[in-house]
């Protein structure tokens, strides 16, 4: 049931990296629309599609579920959904893959956030859940696009602790039928490329930007670790989701690796100078699930009461575990193909998702995990029964929230508190005195 | 008022025989396995089985679990709608321990796809479940491009592989050809029998055809189409069905429950574009191919599914399909959270109001259904607005 906002949804920001991945997003924003007046291509493309190669062409672009994300933190969420209502179709599902569909229905496109989302003139599309294939038809019809469609094949070989395989054994991880398919993909994607936007992709450019894609989330990687070890925790996550998602978006860029980079250092000084986030850190949680972007402010709701800090989400967690594929150079669009067909598997795939979940509660000395599932995702399934049961076998106990990530005027901030707090006290403090 | 039961089955022995077996598929398929052939279980609509007939072994479609589903409710997570969760219960429960000895699911929607990994998971983490061997064919069908048809032809001979593994022996073209055959025959027969159920003269009620079709899933395929022959010949003088001839899309139906309702409130469901129903038989194999190949385009041509179609694709067959036969309204049936559809409707709408056809559009339902009042209310609101249109 909605409920009026009658609490904080913003985040008290204490890095600096956030503010320069912020102020460069929007200023790059900006900047695109003059790009694209000037005749530039425009892309827009799945959060899991190989973005890298539009990088490596220069060609820009936005990407879908992180259009989302800035509309939901602008509280725009309500205001698309239900042009999504007004054009016949619903306000209260696929909001998490909808919104840049709905911008487009927007008569006043214009006040959307920074100016509205430009019409894209390329589509990206990964073969991932049918609702998100036709949303981006829509969407190409409606922005007057072109499209390509990824296909991949479902992972057939079950491997345990794929983080151990993932960088430099990736051929063993994904399989050798799987990578070729997709590798045969990426080429007849770069051919789109290529033809529709008269750029060529040089591959010594595209080696560039994976070798810095390596780099950038090597650090991630080290960020991730010393949060881990770090006790009480110098960042929670309302310091590091924003300043990974943005740079992320540059991923393989030299300013991506800056900012990677940067990231790190602001943590390892507060490490060194002993400064902890939440100095009464008490207890220490794991949020699996999408950002809850309109809502920031919730994930530092437990701090003062209960010591209680969010150490982790997902958007560290797979920069620093996901993406590294060494021996680019060898072949590095077959290494780009490993990357993106797994990449999903990770999050919904048992017991990939799970075995990672748990592995990652334990080196982040977590106390509760709390499990934002969905509700109106028709594609949710990624086995939560097994993931929570690895959890709670491991010693981690679970609370869900069942609840719409995207979409503010459906959260209920008093239940979703309850839920939390009754994790807290009820099965963390308990068992740690 | 229901047409169910009419005096005209209730006659016909070949009705009868296929409606013991939609009655009493376990029975059924017991009886099926007394050749002593290995079961090898279907979900999703794209399971080759002419591989598995050709192999010497039996292909069995599964219907989901009608009655208590605990094991749904404990495993599977509220993004997997009523016939999905039926389905899954199906394996997990009691109904067919021990009958299955392998198990493979298609491509076909993106819930098999995740229920194949459960599956596969939930085989690792209970080994005391006996779980059969599990399998997947991972067609590419939402474009009918050459890149989808290419891997088609792969994933075909990935099964035929796979099944020889399973039988201990080649599986030769002969056998195959064989086996298209005979499908072939069947789908040809169903198509006769569906044929009768078309336009304002419908002899055949939605859940008559749906218990025949059906029904046929659990026999021999040669005896199936013996008694879908002498079926349609016997249905070519039955009385007309009553009510509003209507196409069927949305959750597939895999019991007359919802039929029957819709029977009652005026309504007659001529043709769906659901496996249980016409959509079976949309398609043959190309008895002139190679028989792998033949195999690989009868699943990567068929009717587009809502799952795996564009909705520009859908938006032109399906309205070219309720001319076909002749239906005068369309019925979109949606589960909770099997709702995709919700896409691809108004392209639809829009496409059917230029051919003066009106369409339903009915949301969030569950098993058991929660309130058949309301759902009979709605549809007879329908009935009245097609007559409406019709005037
Ligand atoms: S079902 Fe889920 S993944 Fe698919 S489009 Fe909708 S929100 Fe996105």
């Amino acid at each position: 049931m909605a409920e009026e906002k009658k609490y904080e949804t913003r985040s008290v920001k204490r890095l600096n990296t956030p503010k320069l991945t912020g102020a460069y997003q929007k200023k790059w924003f900006m900047g695109l629309r003059e790009r694209i007046e000037a005749g530039e291509p425009f892309g827009f493309v799945g959060a899991n599609t190989p973005m890298e190669l539009l990088q490596a062409m220069d060609i820009p672009f936005v990407v879908n579920q992180w259009w989302t994300a800035i509309c939901a933190a602008k509280q725009m969420g309500p205001r698309f959904y239900d042009l999504l209502e007004q054009a016949g179709y619903r306000n209260d599902i696929c909001s998490y893959c909808a919104a840049a569909y709905a911008c487009s229905l927007d008569p006043k496109p214009e006040e959307g956030p920074w100016g509205g989302l430009p019409s894209p003139t390329l589509l990206i599309c990964a073969e991932s859940c049918s609702s998100g294939v036709k949303i981006e038809e829509l969407m190409t019809e409606a922005f007057g696009a072109e499209a390509f469609r990824i296909q991949h094949y479902h992972q057939d070989v079950i491997k345990d602790n794929w983080w151990e395989l993932s960088c430099d054994n990736w051929e063993e991880l994904v399989g050798k039928k799987r990578i070729d398919f997709y590798e045969n993909e990426l080429r007849l994607l770069i051919s789109f490329l290529e033809q529709k936007t008269g750029r060529r992709l040089d591959l010594n450019r595209l080696i560039e930007t994976l070798n810095n894609v390596n780099e950038q989330e090597g650090y991630y990687r080290k960020t991730r670790d010393l949060i881990a070890k770090t006790v009480p925790a110098p960042v929670t996550v309302t310091d590091t989701v924003n300043a990974v998602m943005q740079a992320q978006w540059h991923r393989g860029t030299k300013w991506g690796v800056e900012m990677a980079k940067s990231l790190y250092e602001e943590v390892k000084e507060l490490v060194d100078k002993g400064v902890a986030a939440v100095p009464n850190e008490k207890i220490r949680l794991l949020w699996i699930g999408r950002g809850l972007w309109f809502n920031l402010a919730f994930y530092q709701h437990f701090e003062e009461k209960y010591g209680a800090a969010f150490v982790w989400t997902m958007y560290l967690g797979i920069a620093a575990d996901g993406y590294i594929r060494n021996n680019v150079e060898e072949n590095p669009i077959r290494s780009l193909a490993s990357r993106f067909s797994f990449l999903e598997d990770i999050l919904h795939v048992p017991p990939f998702n799970s075995q990672w979940f748990v592995k990652e509660a334990k080196n982040n000395q977590i106390d509760g995990v709390v499990f934002l599932v969905p509700e109106n995702c028709m594609n949710n399934g990624d086995f939560s029964y097994n993931i929570i049961k690895s959890l709670e076998d491991a010693g981690f106990p679970v609370c869900v929230l069942r609840a719409d990530p995207a979409d503010a005027k459906k959260w209920s901030q008093e239940n979703m508190v309850a839920a939390v707090e009754e994790l807290i006290e009820n099965r963390i403090i308990p068992k740690k005195s | 008022m229901s047409l169910s039961g009419r005096n005209c089955t209730a006659n016909s022995s070949a009705y009868s025989e296929l409606k013991w077996a939609f009655d009493n598929k376990r029975k059924a398929v017991s009886k099926l396995m007394e050749s002593g052939r290995k079961t090898v279980w279907m979900m999703g609509d794209d399971v080759p089985e002419e591989v598995i007939m050709a192999a010497g072994m039996l292909p069995v479609r599964l219907c989901g679990y009608y009655g208590p589903r605990p094991n749904a409710d404990k495993y599977l997570e509220i993004s997997f709608g009523a016939q999905w969760r039926g389905l899954f219960e199906a394996i997990m429960n009691d109904e067919y321990a021990g009958m299955m000895d392998y198990l493979v699911l298609s491509n076909s929607s993106d819930i098999i796809q995740k229920l194949y990994y459960y599956l596969l998971e939930l085989k690792r983490m209970e080994p005391e479940r006996r779980l059969p061997e599990i399998a997947y064919v991972d067609y590419a069908l939402l474009t009918k491009d050459y890149r989808s048809q290419e891997r088609n032809w792969s994933v075909t001979k990935d099964f035929i592989a796979k099944v020889e593994g399973w039988c201990g022996r080649k599986i030769t073209n002969e056998e195959l050809t064989k086996a298209i055959k005979v499908c072939n025959e069947y789908k040809k027969a169903l198509r006769a029998f569906s044929a009768l159920r078309y336009g304002k003269d419908s002899r055949v009620t939605g859940s008559e055809a749906l218990t025949a079709i059906a029904g046929s899933f659990y026999l021999e395929k040669e005896r199936a189409t013996e008694l879908l022959k002498q079926l349609t010949k016997e249905a070519e003088s039955w009385p007309k069905a009553e009510g509003v001839g209507v196409f069927y899309t949305g959750s597939m139906q895999e019991t007359t429950e919802v039929y029957e309702l819709m029977e009652a409130a005026g309504l007659n469901v001529i043709s769906e574009d659901k496996l249980f129903g016409d959509r079976y038989a949309d398609c043959d194999a190309d008895p002139e191919l190679p028989p792998a190949r033949a195999i690989a385009s009868r699943y990567h041509l068929r009717f587009p599914s809502s799952e795996r179609a564009l909705i520009k694709e859908r938006a032109i067959c399906v309205p070219e399909r309720i001319k076909e036969v002749g239906a005068e309204g369309m019925v979109i049936f949606m589960n909770h959270n099997d709702e995709s559809y919700i896409w691809d409707f108004p392209k639809q709408r829009d496409a059917l109001k230029k051919m003066g056809v009106p369409a339903l559009m009915i949301e969030g339902q569950y098993y058991p259904l929660k309130d058949k009042e309301e759902l009979s209310r709605r549809f007879a609101t329908f009935a009245r607005t097609v007559k409406g249109a019709q005037k």
